[in-house]
């Protein structure tokens, strides 16, 4: 058990030892109160009786009946006090009885438990019944002594109650305690585990079938933990595909190396093949710096109102110029206007790799074609880029915008790293658009990018331009 | 001229490494898939194969394993530098040795060299004599050929080399160096695995001595030995 069970145990114990005691006391003290509050005179309705009588043989028999009438009857005191506290029969009292029975005509003059008599001599007695001794310190009183059934009842402090209350409130504490405990622990030692990298969700279990704040903690704590587990690996894989992309230029560079060494009457060759391969070096990099910023949400400028028509455009007279060489044909069509808020610089170079990709998979003679439209939904721009390619294996679609996926057919290709639609869909995704591909059911892949627009935008005239 | 096969799917580096080690004097054909380079390779008209572990497709440890159903020619791995997992694989699976990518062309050519120069020039004037007995094991070095209680045990060159190398000196330990420079032709370098791996798929193959153990043991900081009984 931890501290904190023990904290917890503690404070809740404690909380409810104190509220046992304070109520104990309470009713103890009012016990006590209540036994003070009647006092010495008894006021049960069974002195009633006693004191008319009394009060009948004085007022018409007098003094001398009095007396005989208690000398022979009164097992239990009453007493009779005229005005200078003498009682008829001189019996000792205690000043305070006579005193708090006074109080009580005065406040009341129909106070069952005193009477006021007043004798044909003009004499006024005050008749009353004091109450057997209850508690120690009521003072010394003669008379006759109390018969051996009657027991005075004590007000006792309530022991064996409080002992058995505090006794369930140690269970319920330990209960209680544990309770709050236990899922704090095994958030503890899923959070130890995390921390030496093991980051297997297992919180939700420990849980059970608790539904509270706690175990919704441990639920959110495995939650996190599985997105760290799967960014983790995302980064190992990255990590490992980058040092393997590596490998491959600097193979080569090696190799050109080795062949300038070897045949140093072809250094010119050698070196261009070196010079060729450091760039490709320097793109990797570049294209992974580029990667890594859009990953870590670092996208500069993305105020700038951007009109897509125009730099699909460029990027399309980019293209032609290469696919003209490679006896390609790119089309390009657009009837729209569209204005998105972003980076024109990354939003360019993300049409650049998806137009690009999509040449490079395109047959020679073949043609890419590009459709800016938007769309009838939606205030979004939908910017298609069909190509007449393989394809993709439907089972590998999800996979070709991860870093460096690569179909097989450009894989032995050395050109491109498989970061470019990986850098696509991150920017598209930064511009809070989406990206998708798709087969075509003719031959080739479809990639579709979409962006939400500016204001309203205006449809022009279908302008086509070859 | 050695006819070396080159089996690798990086276009550009096949061609630089072709035009190197041709240069170096060899006859180098390439292929850029794994099903190209099995069917080249079993042609049997090549003395080695270079093999690029990492390849689409049918990979490089795939193409080794088909090889080696159906034949013992030298294989030399190009493996990543680091990726411990693939050359064990590939050196269990019975190739001769690794070079880890990137490499230089030179290493390539002497490694390719040190293999073939084990495997073919090791047997210095071939007069038929008299088999190497140890045990149940007979070897006969100028055939490469090696039996077990009668029966042929099927070697790689690397194997080979190896279990010459420990029955020349049956009963007593052959250091781990010793075997390297004798079964794959260079120095032992530190952290190499290779020659244990080697010797871990011999004691598969071989049988075990009379008193059940295993017929090679490990003898610590000293090597390994043959029994001899």
């Amino acid at each position: 058990m931890g501290r904190l069970f023990w904290k917890f145990f503690l404070s809740i114990w404690l909380a409810q030892a104190a509220a046992v005691l304070a109520i104990s006391s309470g009713i103890w003290l009012k016990g006590c109160h209540e036994a003070r509050k009647t006092g010495s005179v008894d006021a049960s309705p069974a002195t009633g009786f006693q004191l008319d009588s009394a009060a009948a043989t004085l007022e018409h028999g007098g003094r001398d009946a009095l007396r005989a009438l208690l000398r022979k009857t009164a097992y239990r005191p009453l007493f009779a006090i005229d005005q200078d506290n003498h009682d008829v029969l001189d019996r000792a009292l205690n000043p305070a009885v006579v005193e708090q029975a006074r109080q009580l005509m005065r406040q009341d003059e129909h106070f069952p438990a005193v009477r006021r008599v007043t004798t044909a001599g003009g004499q006024t007695y005050l008749l009353f019944m004091p109450r057997m001794a209850r508690e120690p310190g009521a003072g010394p009183m003669r008379g006759p002594p109390p018969p051996p059934d009657w027991q005075p009842r004590p007000v006792h402090f309530p022991v064996m109650p409080m002992l058995y209350a505090m006794i369930a409130s140690l269970v319920s504490a330990a209960l209680l305690a544990w309770h709050f405990a236990k899922p704090i622990r095994s958030l503890r030692m899923a959070f130890e585990s995390a921390s030496t990298g093991d980051l297997e969700p297992r919180v939700g279990v420990a849980m059970g079938r608790r539904h509270d704040e706690l175990a919704d903690l441990g639920r959110d704590f495995d939650r996190m933990a599985a997105r760290l587990q799967s960014l983790m690996d995302g980064q190992r894989r990255l990590l490992h595909d980058v040092s393997h992309e590596m490998r491959s230029p600097l193979a080569r560079l090696q190799a050109a190396i080795g062949l300038a060494r070897q045949r140093p009457e072809r250094i010119e060759s050698s070196l261009e093949r070196i010079e060729r391969e450091s760039v490709r070096i320097d793109e990797l990099v570049g294209e992974l710096l580029t990667l890594s910023r859009l990953d870590a949400g670092v996208v500069g400028d993305m105020s700038r109102e951007i009109n897509i028509g125009e730099v699909v455009a460029e990027v399309v007279d980019d293209a032609r110029f290469e696919a003209d060489a490679q006896d390609k044909k790119v089309g390009l069509q657009d009837n729209c206007m569209a204005t998105v808020r972003g980076n024109a610089e990354l939003l360019h170079r993300a049409f650049e790799n998806v137009v690009r990709n999509a040449l490079k998979y395109t047959g020679k003679g073949g043609h890419v074609d590009v459709k800016v439209a938007l769309e009838e939904a939606s205030p979004h721009v939908l910017v298609t880029i069909c190509d007449q390619g393989p394809g993709v294996p439907e089972q590998e679609m999800p996979l070709i915008f991860e870093p460096f996926y690569r179909g097989d057919s450009a894989r032995s290709k050395t050109g491109g790293h498989g970061l470019g639609l990986a850098i696509a869909k991150r920017t598209v995704e930064a511009h809070r658009g989406s990206i998708r591909a798709m087969n075509l059911d003719s031959r080739g892949l479809c990639v579709q990018i979409r962006l939400p627009i500016l204001g309203a935008a205006k449809r022009q005239e279908t302008s086509q331009r070859h | 001229m050695t006819k070396v096969l080159l089996i690798d799917d990086d276009i550009e580096l096949v061609e630089m490494l072709q035009e190197y080690l041709e240069q170096d004097g060899f006859d180098v054909v390439a292929a850029h898939r794994g099903e190209d380079g099995l069917q080249e390779a079993l042609t049997g008209q090549y003395a080695i194969a270079v093999l690029d572990v990492m390849m689409p497709g049918v990979s490089g440890v795939e193409t080794l394993r088909r090889l080696r159903a159906s034949s013992h020619m030298p294989v030399l791995m190009l493996t990543a530098k680091g990726d411990d997992a693939d050359r064990i694989t590939g050196l269990e699976l019975g190739a001769d040795d690794y070079v880890s990518k990137p490499c230089t062309p030179r290493e390539l050519s002497a490694r390719i060299r040190a293999i073939l120069r084990r495997t073919y020039m090791s047997v210095p004037g071939s007069l038929p004599s008299s088999p190497l007995r140890v045990g149940a094991l007979s070897m006969w070095p100028e055939q490469r050929r090696a039996e077990w209680a009668g029966k042929k045990v099927e070697l790689t060159s690397t194997e080979f080399n190896l279990l010459e190398a420990l029955a020349r000196n049956a009963g007593r330990p052959v250091s781990k160096g010793e075997l390297s420079e004798k079964g794959l032709g260079r120095p032992l370098a530190r952290f190499d695995r290779n020659i244990d791996v080697h010797l871990s798929s011999l004691r598969h193959k071989l049988g075990a001595a009379r008193d059940g153990r295993s017929c090679i043991q490990t003898v610590y900081r000293q090597g390994y030995q043959l029994i001899k009984e």
